[in-house]
């Protein structure tokens, strides 16, 4: 998921986030690496082991992205996407 | 509270739940606030045939786990520990047919904490629309609790809920609800546990999965389009800011031109002197500055209410949220800020789409640094009297033009300095980050739409004829005695008395008591102060000057002006605002608070001003 491109040196990431993840690129949600209170609000909103989770699109800016989960979608900031860790992840990108 | 029985409405943000209640309630609705926070209160009676019931539209959340306020007062309300309401006979659980999986957690969460309950099954219209097909009876089964599919946006199947009401409020509360462990933490197991049965009974229930929203990804590739997006959000903050600038103008001169025709009617038709002042100098005019407001409020909500039901609200949000977050906001500031340039009050009012409650706070409490357009006024006469108009950047900009835009760009900077000085100390970040819903665009109910105009208009009416009165009328005793004789002496009056009791203070700003009295008047509303300067300076008496600009021109050196115009930029000059800000933060600690770090800031700032002015000669 990394840039090839530098950093070629560097062992593979043991584990992506969800913000590793391209626009239209779908993973499965492994763990959750957050704050108490954040990390159950993103668990009663789906973000439980084993769900599929998909990246739309990011806003123009880069941050936040657009997920979706469970068949809808939701707006996560780059800072709590890197606290999702992801398994599975597919290689299609963009639509 | 008028011992009807009362069911509670619970769901997700976005479940339509919103326009089921006002469906059922319709004009029957209190909107307030909980005590002591800044959760909405939405109350409502519905009239059945036999009997009435009272319905609570409780906040929107996911899960009734205790994180945010609105959990813990929906929790609250739910679990039936509320001091302050009496025992529910029943809830309602709200689902969004189109995300039955995600919605079932927090069904479920009430059927555990044995709360008697039915589930509304809303949005059943799209399902079909999507060519899915869900089985409400089987939902009924696995649940154990009646299933009522419905389409709220139609009022489809709204019926048989009603009839269900009605036999259901007949019948004694079988065992008041009582669930204090809902108001524990969440457990890991219980969540997970939780989510699997959501799974499952989702699963078994859904007969024909949903397409895709029709439409949602369609306009979201233009909406969200990194350069199509831009340029479509600066046309509808365009279109909104014009709105409520330009369009509101008419209304508001013709509601200006009833007030005075109603003021020279009462002068004619009063016969008493004191009386026909305290009417027309006291109470229309003060109530009268205030009103004119209302169209602003009622096109302002107008716009809110379509760009947060349609779902372009998120989307804003979305893209706002990069730059809003600079200065320790969030995307859904944006708007209440922007609207706070036409008037902060209507600005602070549109917070509410703000869940988070610290970010919320913050985008109140800086809301009044915006350039409202009762600045203006003051604004306009202190640069028309003072700033010659000179050209600058050659023949683009006159000197005012620039004066003028340098005055907001003061407001805007103070504002972004003060929302990171918050968010990095007193209103540190929240233990619940930023997380938004994106709907699929859906169109609003017109029913919808104007209940919320309505009642925001109403809470405004209502401070127009409380809070207003009351200061214009306190104003204008102070100002009309004790009656002098013969030529009515100013400084003699209560007001008088007060301005040269400020002086002392003042006098380092470069202000006499003529105009501590008109930053006492000011106090009701900004523009206030030109009327008061006005009866000050005798315009337009018999040998004295013909209009307030001479006057201002002759009583007040340019240095004093400039200074004045600096207080305008900072001070907290607005009973409206801080009323409104009581009611939004459900107490006077943050009302007082930004009253006094606002003053606080302008008295320093022409302090500065001054006294710096003075030692250069000028």
């Amino acid at each position: 998921m990394k840039d090839h491109s530098k950093n070629s040196q560097r062992p593979a990431q043991p584990h992506a986030t969800l913000a590793d993840l391209k626009d239209g690129q779908q993973a499965e949600v492994s763990r959750l690496l957050l704050p108490e209170d954040a990390g159950w609000k993103l668990m009663e909103m789906g973000f439980g082991a084993g769900r599929p989770v998909k990246v739309i699109r990011r806003a123009p800016l880069g941050d936040p992205l657009e997920v979706e989960i469970l068949g809808y979608r939701l707006a996560i900031r780059l800072n709590e996407a890197r606290g999702v860790q992801v398994v599975r992840v597919s290689q299609g990108a963009k639509p | 509270m008028n011992g009807n029985p009362v069911f509670a409405l619970a769901g997700n943000p976005n479940s339509g739940k919103t326009t089921f209640f006002n469906l059922l309630t319709g004009l029957r609705q209190k909107v307030g606030n909980y005590p002591g926070v800044t959760v909405e209160r939405k109350w409502g009676t519905l009239n059945l045939p036999s009997v009435s019931v009272d319905l609570i539209d409780l906040p929107g959340t996911y899960s009734l786990s205790p994180k945010s306020e609105e959990e813990r007062i929906a929790a609250e309300v739910v679990a039936g520990v509320r001091e302050d309401l009496p025992p529910l006979h029943g809830v309602l659980c709200v689902v969004d047919a189109t995300n039955l999986e995600r919605s079932l957690y927090l069904v479920l969460q009430i059927l555990d904490a044995k709360v008697p309950a039915v589930v509304v099954l809303n949005m059943m219209d799209e399902v079909s629309h999507r060519n899915g097909s869900l089985d409400p009876k089987m939902l009924s089964r696995l649940l154990r609790v009646p299933v009522y599919p419905i389409s709220a946006r139609s009022g489809e199947g709204v019926q048989a809920v009603q009839v269900h009401l009605e036999k259901w409020a007949k019948h004694p509360a079988t065992t008041p609800p009582q669930a204090p462990h809902l108001l524990e933490g969440p457990n890991l197991k219980e969540v997970q546990t939780r989510q699997a049965r959501a799974t499952q009974i989702s699963r078994s229930v859904t007969r024909q999965g949903l397409a895709p929203h029709p439409w949602t990804d369609k306009v979201d590739a233009v909406v969200l389009h990194p350069i199509g997006g831009s340029i479509l959000f600066l046309l509808v903050v365009l279109l909104v800011f014009q709105s409520i600038f330009t369009w509101a103008k008419p209304l508001m001169d013709g509601l200006q031109t009833l007030i005075s025709l109603l003021g020279a009617f009462l002068s004619s038709h009063i016969p008493n002197v004191l009386a026909k002042s305290l009417v027309v100098d006291g109470v229309l005019a003060g109530v009268g500055s205030v009103i004119i407001f209302l169209p602003q409020i009622l096109i302002l909500f107008f716009f809110i209410g379509l760009l947060e039901h349609t779902g372009y609200m998120a989307r804003a949000a979305f893209v706002m949220d990069r730059v809003m977050s600079r200065i320790g906001l969030q995307g859904k500031s944006f708007l209440p800020l922007l609207s706070s340039y036409a008037c902060a009050v209507p600005g602070i009012m549109a917070t509410r789409t703000i869940e988070n409650r610290r970010d919320r706070i913050a985008t109140i409490f800086i809301a009044p640094f915006m350039t409202c357009s009762a600045r203006l006024p003051v604004y306009t006469l202190l640069i028309g009297a003072f700033v010659p108009n000179h050209r600058v950047l050659g023949h683009w900009l006159g000197l005012q033009a620039a004066v003028l835009l340098g005055l907001y760009l003061l407001g805007f900077l103070a504002a972004v300095v003060t929302a990171a000085a918050l968010k990095n100390s007193i209103l540190k970040s929240d233990p619940i980050p930023f997380m938004m819903e994106i709907p699929p665009y859906r169109l609003p109910t017109v029913r919808t739409l104007l209940l919320l105009m309505w009642d925001r208009s109403k809470v405004f009416l209502r401070r127009a004829g409380t809070v207003i009165l009351a200061v214009s009328i306190l104003l204008w005793f102070l100002l009309a005695f004790p009656r002098a004789e013969a030529a009515r002496d100013i400084q003699a009056s209560y007001a008088g008395r007060i301005g040269t009791f400020l002086e002392p203070a003042i006098k380092p700003l470069g202000f006499d008591w003529r105009i501590g009295v008109g930053l006492v008047s000011a106090q009701a509303a900004r523009e206030v102060i030109i009327a008061t300067l006005s009866t000050i300076y005798r315009v337009g008496a018999p040998g004295e000057h013909a209009t307030i600009r001479e006057a201002i021109l002759n009583h007040v050196t340019p240095l004093t002006g400039i200074s004045l115009l600096v207080w305008f930029a900072f001070a907290l000059q607005c009973t409206s605002t801080l009323a409104v800000a009581r009611r939004e933060t459900g107490g006077w600690k943050w009302p007082a608070g930004m009253f006094l770090f606002m003053t606080g800031i302008a008295y320093l700032s022409c302090l500065v001003v001054f006294q710096a002015g003075k030692a250069m000669g000028f």
